[in-house]
């Protein structure tokens, strides 16, 4: 794989809500959902971003796509900033950039067959001209997921989870995008259903040489699935790295007990008491000072209070701790 | 098992639909000793839950036990009046749901909701003593700030804290039997591992026996001592958690641990053909026989019985049939 030439990245990219009162008037406070992240996709790699619920990852993701609009910072992709992109412009990119959500169910229009759902895209951005071009595409596309093209003429209730992600994913790949944004796109499914899909969107990778970016809270789809990953807490980046680095040697003390926290499916391996992690996740109105983490962390010290660590590299990887690398 | 604390036998559960009959549960018989943690493995629809609400009486229309027995403490469920039953449930057997959010009242404080079940069932007891009890099993649930926790709603809890009240609820009457359904599904990974570490805690302490529900074969290698693992209604294998993981035999369970992605290897993942059969047209004979990549002609048209490969360790599959001339007259 290619790891020099970066398809997408982030500088400082920064979105707070600001809180309303019952009236709509604002107050004080500021939700800070993704705070001054800079991060690097290279193409043809897959990057997963990683965290815990209300970690920004999804956030993120949203605001790469632009579906969410950035408070500050840029978007850099293929070299422009589209962060301040009018509509118009999006419309070009949106032809680059595509996304696959999480709820198979609520993601796929109730009234529309899959024709109409996967051959929407095409229409929109005229990249079919006539009926018969659209339905032979459109019927190409079922075959890559693995979906009988005789059914195109179904409604999404005719089908299983499952299968609709792959509509999802159909509709994604139909304007042959470089990006894909897959916001948690196994976690609503079953075991057996979720490395189905796991194994098709690595063979459409291969296949069509793309460019993942993957969202997800399950630790054990991340290490399958990604070449990199990012772990986010409460807004900020604490590690980013090689998955096998990571999960060999975590720098960061709560990528270590995130780790740590799966239940492994070894009996032999019961988890240790001193493993777990105590507290919960700081409210992202008022994060902590200093270090977001200080606050679960067993290692703080004073410094965390005061100083907020910067991402420092190490080798190949970047850990946001004061003490990563020191033992 | 003799000296078992609930005894499920052959348990039928089935849902008049207007479509035809559904048989949610299709002779399930369980067993849990005092102190045991069991799990009950499967996927979405494969009657796990469904065995679980029949056990505490809380099926709905058009759903009905109609066979078998539970016996509880040597008690029969499925034969008792709902007085009684009634008196049982909330006190002796006890139960966490998945969705920390929904099965708390909203305009309840819930040191309040979880005193209910104690004035209850403990009709000695004072109002003042169940507060301090709530307040002490709070405590004990590792809630921080009890005594100001029991006065506020749900809704001023995080999910943890939420899931850590219905924990509380559950063990405030010291049940023997804990039915857990997907007790963490809902929760964060190191959330996860708080909120099993303390189950775990609590069991060994007040000695309750915990059925455990899920769909993570993680949480289940992590905390239960024997399993079931259950697909379209019925068992499908059963054993201890040490033997089924080092010496899987049903082809199911083997494809189920082979699907998950684990953190050691990169594998291709194994995939589990095609889908799980709709309950209303279930395949002839085996049901997992149209998605198992050993099946033979026979599990077209044959069901397979309960077959114990080794001690205590049952597989419902032809593969491992005893052969004819082994077999015990």
């Amino acid at each position: 794989m290619n790891r020099s030439e970066v398809l997408l990245e982030t500088r400082n990219l920064t979105k707070e809500y600001q809180l309303r009162n019952n009236f709509g008037i604002r107050k004080k406070q500021v939700v800070h959902a993704v705070s001054g992240v800079s991060i690097e996709i290279y193409k043809g790699e897959t990057l997963s971003l990683v965290g815990e619920s209300g970690c920004g990852k999804s956030t993120l993701g949203r605001l790469l796509m632009r579906l969410i609009e950035p408070t500050e910072g840029e978007i850099i992709f293929e070299g422009q900033d589209i962060a301040g992109y009018s509509e118009k412009q999006m419309n070009q990119v949106y032809k680059k950039i595509q996304m696959i959500f999480q709820d198979p169910y609520a993601s796929l229009n109730p009234r529309m067959r899959v024709r109409q759902l996967i051959g929407e895209p095409l229409i929109t951005h005229k990249v079919c001209k006539t009926r018969d071009e659209t339905d032979k595409r459109v019927k190409d596309l079922m075959h890559m997921v693995g979906i009988r093209p005789e059914l195109i003429d179904r409604y999404p209730h005719q089908f299983s989870g499952g299968q609709r992600q792959r509509i999802g994913i159909a509709r994604a790949l139909a304007l042959n995008p470089r990006l894909i944004v897959c916001d948690e796109p196994v976690s609503a499914l079953d075991v057996s259903i979720q490395s189905q899909i796991l194994n098709l969107l690595k063979d459409l990778q291969q296949e069509l040489c793309l460019t993942y970016l993957f969202i997800s809270h399950d630790l054990g789809v991340v290490h399958y699935i990604s070449d990199r990953i990012c772990v986010m807490f409460l807004g900020k980046v604490c590690e980013i790295g090689e998955t096998e680095e990571i999960y060999k040697n975590p720098l960061h003390p709560y990528t270590k007990f995130l780790l740590q926290a799966v239940p492994s499916m070894n009996p032999e391996k019961r988890q240790q008491r001193e493993h777990i992690l105590t507290g919960e996740i700081p409210s992202a109105v008022n994060p902590p000072s200093g270090c977001r983490f200080r606050t679960r962390c067993p290692y703080a010290k004073e410094i965390c209070k005061t100083k907020e660590p910067e991402l420092k590299s190490f080798g190949t990887r970047k850990a946001a701790c004061h003490f990563a690398g020191a033992g | 098992m003799e000296d078992a604390l609930l005894q499920i036998r052959d348990l039928h559960t089935t849902f008049y639909t207007r479509d035809g009959l559904v048989r949610a549960v299709d002779g399930v018989s369980i067993d849990i000793a005092a102190g045991e943690s069991v799990g009950i493995v499967g996927e979405s629809g494969c009657g796990k839950s469904m065995t679980a609400m029949s056990l505490m009486g809380l099926l709905k229309k058009p759903g009905k036990v109609d066979g078998g027995t539970i016996l509880f403490d040597g008690q029969d469920l499925t034969a008792m009046a709902p007085k009684d039953k009634r008196k049982l449930m909330g006190n002796r057997i006890s139960m966490i749901f998945q969705e920390p959010m929904t099965s708390l009242n909203p305009v309840i404080t819930v040191g309040r909701q979880v005193q209910e079940a104690l004035l209850l069932h403990k009709r000695e007891m004072s109002r003042t003593e169940a507060k301090n009890r709530v307040i002490q099993v709070f405590q004990l649930a590792g809630i921080p700030d009890a005594a100001k926790r029991y006065q506020e709603y749900p809704h001023q809890l995080s999910g943890g804290l939420r899931q850590r009240v219905m924990i509380a609820m559950a063990m405030v009457c010291d049940p023997g039997l804990l039915i857990a359904d997907e007790p963490t599904t809902a929760l964060d990974v190191t959330i996860e591992a708080q909120i099993l570490h303390l189950m775990k805690q609590l069991q060994e302490e007040k000695g309750t026996a915990v059925m455990m529900i899920t769909h993570n074969l993680g949480v289940v290698a992590q905390f239960c001592t024997r399993l079931y693992v259950m697909y379209a209604g019925k068992v499908m294998e059963s054993g201890t958690v040490q033997e089924i993981f080092k010496n899987v035999c049903h082809p199911y369970t083997e494809g189920l641990m082979r699907s998950v992605p684990d953190m050691e290897s990169k594998e291709r993942l194994y995939n589990i053909r095609g889908m799980v059969p709709s309950m209303l047209h279930l395949p002839k004979g085996c049901r997992f026989c149209p998605r198992c990549q050993y099946s033979m002609a026979r599990c077209f048209d044959q069901e397979p019985g309960l077959y114990e490969p080794s001690p205590g360790h049952f597989v419902r599959c032809f593969l491992f049939e005893p052969e004819k001339g082994e077999e015990k007259p």
